[in-house]
């Protein structure tokens, strides 16, 4: 045999091999796929089934990437994520050739006025500036983008002194005065990762005029990192403030009190997405969160619904006055909005006690969080813009509005939105998934598997290897004062010279049909729909 | 030495009037509205004055220097045009003559390198003020800055009557060092000059014109 011939064999078996292997791979699972029983659409049309089960697993991606429009997708549209990215980044909200929004569908809308405020009669405070840094596109193909960043001086744009918004003025030995009227909302050191965490307290630090919500898993060394203020949260599970056998504890809670940096104090009642206690997955659980939280390291943590220390309101009141005794801080309670009538019961208790708590966090039904049921976080509470106007009236029908601050929550993550909350009576806003989104979040939403592959939401050491805390803060900051100055940009259109003037005359519904409607509209069908439930009941 | 600044509350004035305090002058912000006072005071002025034309007489008295940041006219809440902008320079200018003012360090509103190869009317409009104050009898210093930026200042600049290069520009902290240092520096008296980011130390810079 020649040269030629071997050849020949050679080229025969290699077609052979080539035809055979995928052949016999394919008759494998063909009757791999027949013979087992879980799956039905296999059984009956074995192999080519399967493309169903790989599209439906890359969907949510392909979706998020390539088919859904810029105003699709949920809990956030492409737009609202890539508004929030840019903001942080580059510190820029310009767009071209107008709005994406849909403007047949219902929605509120801000009123301007004819004569808007000069840039120089607004109210605002810009003495010290910030030294953050931004990025700058230097040129950009269809598979590169160059951009640097630089050090920028920025505009703080907070509120002057005597606008400022004060957390317990008359109640409190250390009221909490507040220049800005965003801040971050209750998020865990162990939900998110520590490099997070320490990117959102470096950022909020240096933004400054604006908080730090330690969310219920305890105060750590990394929330302190940056020196924000912050606003610990005490949930049902009393992370961070409990004796190890469990119970609540005055030392622990006299030692955060008299920390600097903690300005006050948020019982957890419940949470948008959750109104059940909280939920860890064991494999977040280190040494080290264990250690602050006072918990077993590795096991699963399901904090329970209620608090053991108080049952009704005025037990909640007293167990606030003592808390506010012993800290000499503000003490406000979170909640979430459903029935009215209990709403109704606590506020008319604040009015006859003259007790209660400093500030109230009112959390929209569509609040984000880590971890929850699917029928908690769709269905149960109401949305923020149902529920913050009647809170906020509730307390003016009681002559108490003085006496306690609104905060809200809820997917206000632009400052339209955020007005829109300040219009509706919040005099402050909380933000969570606007500043993971500052940090990386992609909107992966797999928050609750240790497993965040931009590395916000894991305590995982190498995922975490991707978040930068030294270049992330920076946009947590530029995310920040850019909240801050879209503020005065639309209080400046409604003819305000503070964002702190905001009322419900300069917001209007519109709905499907073009009609508009005030918010009172709003307060006067949930009472509607009170008494009707009274009557039934009766 | 006491000073005097025009047009303190635009965004270079803010720092000028910091880097006054810094140096251990005593300053009088001009601002074009209320509003404007609170800040300024935060920034170290020890005077905020809300501008007003029956004013003017009085302004001066008692300070021995001034700043005038062109551009921002002391009118400029009122929304005027730039020819009622040169008016006002010039009234400000007659009586700052009047009332002995030793020293008029004014920003140009013409950037540096602007003028060169470029003979538009436009130009030629906002040079007006600068030539005024050529013309006067005071002790002036005209500063033509290039771009200017919001970069943090780091104290190094490049000064010169015309400096060579195609992109100049500066950031607002180290222009406010600048126009505070030509107060006393005397290679800046009876000056106009351009100035840019650099590498050499502001005093330097300004001594070496």
């Amino acid at each position: 045999m020649g040269l030629t011939d071997y050849l020949v064999i050679g080229l025969f078996i290699f077609i052979t091999l080539i035809i055979l292997v995928p052949v016999l791979l394919f008759i494998y699972l063909y009757f791999k796929d027949d013979r087992q029983k879980q799956h039905s659409i296999l059984r009956n049309f074995p192999v080519i089934g399967k493309v169903r089960y790989f599209t439906e697993h890359i969907g949510p991606e392909l979706r998020q990437y390539l088919f859904n429009a810029d105003n699709e997708g949920k809990p956030f549209s492409r737009k609202e994520y890539q508004d929030v990215v840019k903001a942080g980044k580059y510190k820029e909200r310009l767009i071209g050739f107008g709005s994406l929004r849909d403007f047949d569908a219902e929605g509120f809308y801000i009123r301007n006025t004819l004569f808007p405020k000069l840039t120089d009669e607004m109210k605002v405070d810009n003495a010290d500036k910030i030294k953050t840094r931004v990025y700058k596109i230097d040129g950009e193909g269809l598979f590169t983008r160059k951009e640097h960043s630089e050090e920028k001086l920025v505009d703080p744009y907070l509120l002057q002194d005597d606008d400022a918004v004060v957390l317990g003025e008359h109640s409190c030995r250390y009221p909490f005065r507040v220049k800005g009227q965003v801040g971050q909302s209750a998020m865990s050191y162990g939900a998110l990762g520590e490099r997070a965490i320490q990117a959102l307290s470096k950022g909020l630090g240096l933004a400054g005029g604006t908080w730090m919500n330690s969310g219920e898993g305890g105060l750590s060394n990394h929330h302190l990192v940056g020196n924000p203020d912050i606003i610990m949260q005490i949930g049902p599970d009393l992370f961070g403030v409990r004796k190890p056998s469990g119970e609540f504890s005055w030392e622990e809670f006299k030692k955060k009190s008299e920390m600097p940096q903690v300005k006050a104090f948020e019982i957890k009642l419940a949470q948008g997405a959750k109104t059940r206690g909280g939920h860890v997955e064991g494999e977040k659980v280190t040494e080290e969160i264990a250690r602050i939280r006072l918990v077993e390291v590795g096991k699963t943590i399901n904090s329970p619904n209620r608090f053991y220390e108080f049952s009704d309101v005025p037990s909640m009141f007293e167990w606030i006055e003592e808390l506010r005794s012993v800290g000499g801080k503000p003490v406000g309670i979170k909640i979430v909005v459903g029935d009215m009538d209990a709403l109704e019961n606590m506020i008319s208790y604040m009015k006859e006690s003259g007790k209660g708590p400093d500030f109230i966090t009112v959390d929209g039904g569509e609040g984000g969080t880590g971890a929850t049921y699917q029928e908690l976080a769709d269905t149960v509470g109401l949305p923020i813009h149902s529920a913050l106007p009647v809170v906020d009236e509730m307390l003016r029908q009681y002559g108490i509005r003085d006496r306690v601050k609104l905060i809200a929550s809820g997917k206000l993550v632009t400052p339209d939105k955020v007005a829109i909350a300040l219009a509706m009576g919040a005099d402050l806003v909380n933000i969570a998934r606007g500043m993971m989104i500052s940090v990386g979040c992609i909107m992966a939403q797999v928050c609750h598997t240790n497993t965040c592959p931009a590395g916000v939401a894991t305590t995982d050491k190498k995922l975490q290897d991707g978040l930068v805390v030294d270049e992330k803060m920076y946009r947590v900051c530029n995310y920040i004062v850019s909240l801050r100055e879209g503020l005065y940009n639309l209080a400046a259109a409604a003819g305000l010279d503070s964002p702190t003037k905001f009322e419900r005359k300069h917001i209007v519904h519109k709905d499907e049909l073009g009609r508009v409607s005030p918010v009172e509209n709003l307060i006067i069908a949930a009472r509607r729909t009170q008494m009707q439930k009274e009557r039934k009941i009766d | 030495m006491k000073v005097i600044v025009f047009g303190a509350h635009g965004s270079v004035g803010e720092h000028v009037v910091s880097r006054l305090l810094k140096n251990g002058y005593k300053s009088c912000a001009v601002v074009g509205n209320e509003n404007q006072i609170g800040l300024l005071k935060k920034r170290g002025a020890a005077e905020v004055v809300v501008y007003e034309e029956r004013l003017l007489p009085t302004l001066f008295e008692g300070y021995e220097a001034a700043i005038y940041l062109t551009g921002i006219s002391p009118k400029g809440s009122s929304g005027r045009t730039v020819m009622v902008d040169h008016q006002s320079v010039i009234e400000t200018v007659k009586e700052a003559e009047r009332q002995g003012v030793k020293r008029f360090v004014m920003l140009s509103a013409v950037t540096a390198n602007e003028s060169i190869g470029d003979e538009s009317r436009e130009i030629a409009a906002k040079e007006m003020p600068d030539e005024l104050l050529r013309q006067s009898k005071l002790t002036y210093t005209v500063v033509q800055p290039g771009a200017l930026t919001d970069k943090p200042g780091n104290g190094k600049v490049s000064a010169a009557v015309t400096l060579e290069s195609a992109e100049l520009e500066i950031p607002r902290e180290d222009l406010a060092e600048v126009l505070v240092q030509s107060l006393e520096i005397e290679a800046t008296f009876n000056k106009t000059f351009e100035v840019a980011d650099g590498d050499t130390t502001v005093s330097k810079a300004l001594a070496s014109l």
